[in-house]
């Protein structure tokens, strides 16, 4: 039995220019304890996607859903209080930028305490103790000192741990993490993966990671979904979409990844997928790869259905295969 | 912290050295001088004339032969009274409203709050305390017409604070002279607050929903919280900031407004006392009363800046 279930998903907003599909038709699931991915370029849908899952979207947004099934509750039969009292007691979520993530004016203590009273509460001092413990947890050994400080006294890693700890404060069984480590130094990126990797371990707490950066997926996911224009164009087990990636954008993608080391030639260019992404209000027909993918023929007005493929799912009318490598 | 203070203790310092050397290069123009000087350079009388200033000497009214500091003291009393007043009326009800536009974001009752504070923003103060007047005084008979307390009422002036004098009269006349007396206050208030309360009020919705949008907000929203402890708790607190900076820019137009409200209702103030002295060409009345006025619109925004650099632990605890 699946954690999260989720199917048809699709998110539009509303705005001046006419209704913008930021999802479409995003199909996805995540089983208790798995760590999964989600990658693409900026705009293409992989934070909205997130958001919606996590009940946060702008009132501009409106979302729907053929199924949006969370640890057994059927989310679509619920008035929007219900659900976000379901989400917000199972799914915790990070975000890119940790220090303007947390309240500018109130103590880290203050913020975290405020989580702990909402999920479980107890005393003063029971819930102090337990946001000690919760520091202790994400690696912040001076709690003592923390708690009263103000997140612009913390580093962006500090920060960023102690988002996780508030996440955990909610005892979620899916943790979300859009683009967690983006804005922090490298050191300090590799630190909190572990963090979050340890904290999946230890607590059977499913990990969805949104990234761009594929070198953070091959070796933390068992999962990758890839996302393109709003819609997932690829998804399967990371080590084999990896290593033989059947969508053009997702070989595309693992091509414009510099290689050190072995498979490093001077003066081998990197390879780069012509024009840029398209823009969410002026989607080209049929497929939305179609005018910069090199594969492209007349076919590729229609717009491909996701389909699976050897346990994999492609939305491509010609995927590559073994023959075309 | 004590970086910041002293900064703002410096801009104090130049404020009042500008507005003195203002005042002083006024005085100098005027035909019947405020002070006798002794030295010939100017740059020693204005020296002079800042020991005069400190010793209380603010130069003796031409008309009437009073000191000009001591008619100051004697009418600023009640025009404090309907400055705090109205103050207090333009934040709590600014405020409310614009928390109430900011929530309902679009609605009817937004749009009807946001294009009522335009109206009331645009309102020259002079024509719409007048027409207060008429609907309250004069149509319905709900208010009195002008005045501080009615005639009936014998009222020693202790403090020269009305609601503190009929409250030390309360064995003479029980709370009636004070109620009275506060009846005489609302009207003009209200005429006074109702444009700073429109500006801090659609300041209040656009700063908390710039706030609302925030990443913070956000991650409160992600932990479950409810809405009402998001706006109050999570959002107030950081959208005051703009909305304190309004307020001291307010006490510069409550300051020119008082001066219109006090001739409207006739109440015995500064601007009442000041449009005199405009009229008899007072000078040293005139004089006096501006750079009062002034050095208390540059206090309170001293005191504001105060209060913000407290409510922001950024200023107050910097990394």
């Amino acid at each position: 039995m699946g954690l999260l279930q989720v199917e048809n998903l699709s998110v539009d907003f509303q705005t001046d220019s006419g209704i913008i599909p930021a999802v479409d038709s995003a199909k996805m699931s995540i089983n208790a304890g798995q760590v999964q991915g989600v990658i693409g370029e900026s705009g293409s849908g992989k934070s909205v996607m997130a958001l919606a899952i996590a009940g946060l979207l702008s009132p501009a947004a409106t979302m729907r859903a053929d199924l949006f099934n969370l640890d057994g509750h059927d989310l679509t039969r619920m008035s929007s209080a219900e659900r976000q009292k379901i989400i917000s007691s199972n799914i915790s979520i990070i975000f890119q930028e940790p220090t303007s993530s947390l309240n500018p004016s109130l103590t880290i203590g203050y913020q975290l305490d405020e989580t702990i009273r909402f999920h479980g509460g107890g005393t003063r001092k029971q819930r102090y103790e337990k946001a000690q413990e919760l520091l202790a947890q994400v690696g912040i050994h001076d709690g003592k000192r923390r708690y009263k400080e103000y997140p612009h006294q913390l580093s962006g890693g500090l920060n960023q741990r102690v988002m996780i700890a508030m996440a955990l404060a909610c005892e979620p069984k899916l943790l979300i993490a859009d683009e967690p480590t983006t804005a922090l130094d490298v050191t300090v990126q590799s630190q909190i993966l572990d963090l979050l990797l340890r904290l999946n371990e230890e607590h059977n707490m499913a990990l969805m990671l949104i990234t761009h950066d594929f070198s953070i997926l091959s070796e933390t996911t068992d999962k990758v979904y890839v996302m393109y224009g709003g819609q997932i164009v690829e998804s399967g087990r990371t080590y084999n979409l990896l290593s033989q990636p059947y969508h053009p954008y997702t070989k595309a993608l693992l091509d414009s990844v510099p290689h050190y080391g072995m498979h490093y030639k001077k003066g081998r260019r990197l390879f780069n997928l012509k024009g840029s992404t398209p823009s969410l209000d002026h989607l080209p027909v049929g497929c939305y790869l179609g005018p910069r993918c090199p594969y492209a023929n007349k076919k590729c007005v229609q717009p491909p259905e996701l389909r699976s493929l050897k346990g994999r799912k492609v939305r491509c009318h010609f995927p590559l295969l073994e023959e075309d490598k | 912290m004590f970086a910041t203070l002293l900064k703002q203790l410096s801009t104090l310092a130049i404020s009042l050295l500008g507005l003195t050397i203002l005042t002083f290069i006024l005085s100098l123009q005027s035909d019947t001088p405020v002070h006798q000087f002794q030295s010939d350079s100017v740059i020693l009388q204005y020296f002079e004339y800042l020991q005069f200033l400190l010793n209380g000497d603010w130069g003796t009214s031409s008309i009437h032969k009073r000191s000009v500091l001591k008619d100051f003291l004697q009418h600023f009393p009640a025009t404090i009274e309907l400055i705090l007043l109205a103050m207090i009326l333009a934040v709590t009800t600014g405020l409310a409203l614009g928390i109430i536009a900011s929530t309902r974001r679009g609605g009817w009752l937004d749009n009807t709050l946001m294009t009522s504070s335009l109206v009331g923003y645009s309102m020259p103060i002079f024509w719409w305390g007048m027409l207060l007047v008429l609907l309250f005084s004069l149509t319905l008979g709900w208010t009195p017409v002008a005045g501080r307390i009615d005639f009936a009422y014998d009222i020693e002036p202790y403090t020269r604070f009305m609601l503190i004098d009929t409250l030390l009269h309360h064995n003479q006349y029980g709370f009636s002279a004070f109620l009275n007396a506060l009846h005489h206050l609302v009207l003009p208030a209200i005429t006074l607050s109702t444009i700073p309360m429109a500006i801090i009020a659609r300041m209040t919705r656009s700063s908390l929903l710039a706030v609302l949008k925030s990443e913070y907000v956000r991650t409160a929203r992600s932990k479950g919280i409810s809405k009402q402890r998001i706006i109050w708790v999570h959002a107030l607190r950081n959208a005051l900031q703009p909305i304190l900076t309004i307020s001291g820019v307010q006490i510069s137009i409550i300051m020119s407004g008082v001066i219109i409200t006090e001739y409207i209702f006739a109440w015995p103030g500064i601007g009442k006392w000041l449009l005199e002295a405009v009229s008899r060409r007072d000078f040293a009345s005139i004089q006096g009363g501006v750079l009062a006025l002034s050095i208390i619109v540059i206090a309170f925004n001293l005191a504001l800046d105060f209060i913000s650099i407290y409510l922001n632990p950024r200023l107050r605890r910097p990394s």
